[in-house]
């Protein structure tokens, strides 16, 4: 069986500026998706690509922490998407419920049902990328506790924080939210463990992430819970 | 030994109480009551322990839970207030949860204030905001509004409790990254009081909780980070002198008191109404927290506890008007009344009770070197438009027009025992008001010193 070392060691390309792409693409899917499957999919990805810029702070004994922790959020999203059938609305709806309980207007592209607001949120994430990528390294943009060799996880910190807080801001559902505010919470992990690396400090922020991943699945029932009444 | 700690039962006995109060959801009164005598009980052997000088010390796998003797008296405050909210549960129903969660509230509270090092009270800070939680209105009417506004006052927290985590570590670790962790510090403290930008959650807050839950939620969380942050000051003398707390602070209090003027002209209903003179007055106490460094925490404590005051009128006076969710100016006069005078008092009009917190703060200004002609225009500014906008919700309510929650004009609905009991309350604030050092000397002692 391999360990945890022999595991590093065989994804040793992805490290570096490679895993910061894929972290980005899992933000930018997380924020843009409009089928929670896939967004939470994007989330799982995350924590496993996040796992190898952790590896560049952490011992990774306490970096499989990390991703282990990601692996249970995921799966208490799961569940709770399960029950709440992926956010869809029941199939016998007529147009006037639809428009009465869904959270935003959609338009049909071919099979496709597509939310009007999902080219809006995949422009601004395009946007704030751009920013990013643009001042986002910077000498007065570095972040403390970052050497030259890490100066990748300056951007990821960036890419993590800015689209998770964007993705809180364009979203009013609870768990597209709380997908995001986790993508947030990711990137801060990632400079807090830059400063801080002690034990309590990492059962802390452990804590925090399953009580985040307890609250949206809380408040996600009671939003679904409320749809179907109105229904 | 954990046992003979009071630090440890001040956190254990509040979630005890919880927990015996949380199966008396389905006998509303005897809940209400039980839950205001378990907080007396609870406040009176907390008066009766004779802590050292140097505070009764917890230690926990190396982290230490302190209760001071400067904690102790504002520790009784909360929970006299907590035992009050839970009475009148009684009289203004709050639903099943209220007084288990709002007893249980003070463990997270007292474990923020008194764990070192500060760098672990942000978590505490977490979960006292996801107890808030489940005293939204979710089974409500406006179900998925009161979602939505959970939502957005978590989600900020979230962001609060991440800056508040930075804050520490960098006030704790070297001086060169001080000044930064004073701007980190006071960005969490202007999402936890909200202040300017970041006060957008206390309008759908306002709506979405029940009327009892707002002086939890917009009184007593509020002081407690006002609290922590003064224990923080106290203990980082330097942060208060930092361009953060000397210039930003008493921008964003003034921009929040201008702004929550603005918002009054909005229209609305009561509840509305009332978001925006909240919000006024917690940009006033924001102010206070520049003051720290000038002798003012205590004015900032003592703005809380008479923004308590008013918010309780203002809550009882809705109770006894209202029906169900609608209110009602006709028929309802010493409601009315009732309800009008704790609105000017959280705008500090004098004669109100509210009116003894602006003058203190006025007198600590004077002192301070925080006052400029701006900002006061700011602050003289905000308390203009949103004395215009009570007086144009009144002419509004005159008129017939119909408010958000549906204010109407016609039903009589008053009853003799509630006119009464309008009365009383009215004629108690009016001496309070007469009389301010009635309730100033009891906040003054409740006011932590560190």
């Amino acid at each position: 069986m391999p360990t945890i070392f022999d595991l590093l060691n065989q994804f040793d390309f992805l490290r570096g500026l490679p895993a910061v792409y894929l972290v980005l693409l899992t933000a930018v899917i997380i924020v843009v998706a409009w089928d929670w499957r896939l967004a939470l999919l994007a989330l799982l990805s995350q924590y496993l690509f996040a796992g190898l810029l952790f590896a560049d702070v952490l011992d990774p004994r306490l970096m499989v922490v990390k991703v282990l922790n990601g692996l249970f959020i995921c799966l208490i999203l799961y569940i709770t998407a399960r029950q709440i059938n992926w956010g869809r609305l029941p199939e016998d709806l007529t147009p006037p419920e639809i428009a009465r309980v869904e959270e935003e207007p959609h338009v049909s592209l071919g099979p496709l049902r597509v939310p009007v607001q999902a080219p809006l949120r995949l422009f601004l994430v395009m946007l704030l990328v751009l920013l990013i990528f643009t001042v986002g390294q910077r000498p007065f943009l570095q972040l403390p506790g970052i050497v030259e060799a890490q100066s990748h996880l300056n951007l990821a910190i960036f890419i993590l924080v800015g689209i998770g807080l964007l993705g809180m801001a364009v979203t009013t559902a609870p768990l597209p939210a709380g997908m995001a505010a986790l993508t947030f919470l990711t990137g801060f992990e990632l400079f807090y463990s830059l400063l801080e690396q002690s034990i309590a400090s990492l059962a802390l922020l452990v804590v925090v992430n399953l009580l985040v991943a307890l609250v949206v699945a809380y408040l996600m029932q009671r939003y679904r819970a409320w749809s179907v009444l109105i229904e | 030994m954990m046992w003979n700690q009071p630090a440890f039962w001040i956190m254990a006995l509040p979630l005890l109480a919880a927990a015996i109060l949380w199966p008396l959801g389905r006998w509303p009164r005897a809940q209400a009551v039980t839950g205001a005598a378990l907080a007396l009980l609870l406040a009176l052997w907390l008066r009766s322990l004779d802590l050292p000088a140097e505070g009764a010390i917890w230690s926990v796998v190396g982290r230490s839970f302190i209760l001071t003797p400067g904690l102790q008296p504002f520790f009784v405050f909360l929970l006299l207030s907590l035992g009050l909210l839970s009475l009148l549960a009684w009289p203004i129903p709050a639903g099943p949860r209220f007084v288990p969660v709002a007893l249980g509230l003070l463990a997270p509270a007292a474990g923020m204030l008194m764990i070192r090092p500060f760098i672990f009270a942000a978590p505490f800070w977490f979960v006292l905001v996801i107890a808030g939680l489940l005293l939204f209105r979710y089974e409500d009417d406006a179900g998925m509004a009161a979602v939505q506004a959970a939502l957005r006052y978590w989600l900020l927290m979230l962001v609060a409790l991440l800056l508040l985590l930075l804050a520490t570590w960098m006030l704790g670790s070297t001086q060169a990254v001080l000044l930064f962790g004073a701007r980190l510090l006071l960005l969490a403290l202007a999402i936890m009081l909200a202040g300017f930008p970041f006060f957008i959650w206390v309008r759908p807050l306002v709506t979405a909780v029940p009327l009892l839950a707002l002086p939890v939620l917009l009184v007593l969380l509020p002081l407690l980070a006002l609290v922590l942050a003064v224990q923080l000051m106290a203990a980082y003398p330097l942060i208060g002198q930092t361009d953060a707390f000397l210039v930003w602070l008493p921008w964003s209090a003034g921009l929040t008191v201008f702004l929550a003027g603005f918002l009054t002209l909005s229209g609305g209903g009561w509840r509305l109404l009332l978001a925006s003179l909240v919000l006024l007055d917690m940009g006033f106490a924001l102010l206070s927290l520049g003051l720290v460094p000038f002798g003012g925490w205590e004015t900032a404590v003592s703005q809380h506890g008479l923004r308590l005051v008013s918010l309780l009128l203002v809550v009882a006076g809705l109770a006894l008007m209202s029906e169900g969710n609608r209110y009602s100016l006709s028929g309802n006069r010493y409601q009315g009344w009732l309800l009008l005078y704790g609105l000017l008092s959280l705008l500090g009009l004098p004669l109100t009770p509210g009116f003894s917190g602006r003058w203190l703060l006025l007198v600590d200004l004077g002192r301070s070197e925080l006052a400029s002609l701006p900002l006061a225009l700011l602050l003289v500014g905000g308390m203009g438009l949103a004395a215009w906008g009570i007086v144009r919700q009144i002419r509004r309510l005159a008129d017939g027009a119909n408010g958000a929650d549906g204010a109407e004009e016609t039903a009589d609905n008053s009853d003799r025992r509630q006119r009464v009991a309008a009365l009383v309350v009215l004629l108690l604030a009016f001496v309070l008001a007469t009389f301010p050092q009635l309730l100033l000397t009891p906040l003054r002692l409740a006011a932590p010193i560190f």
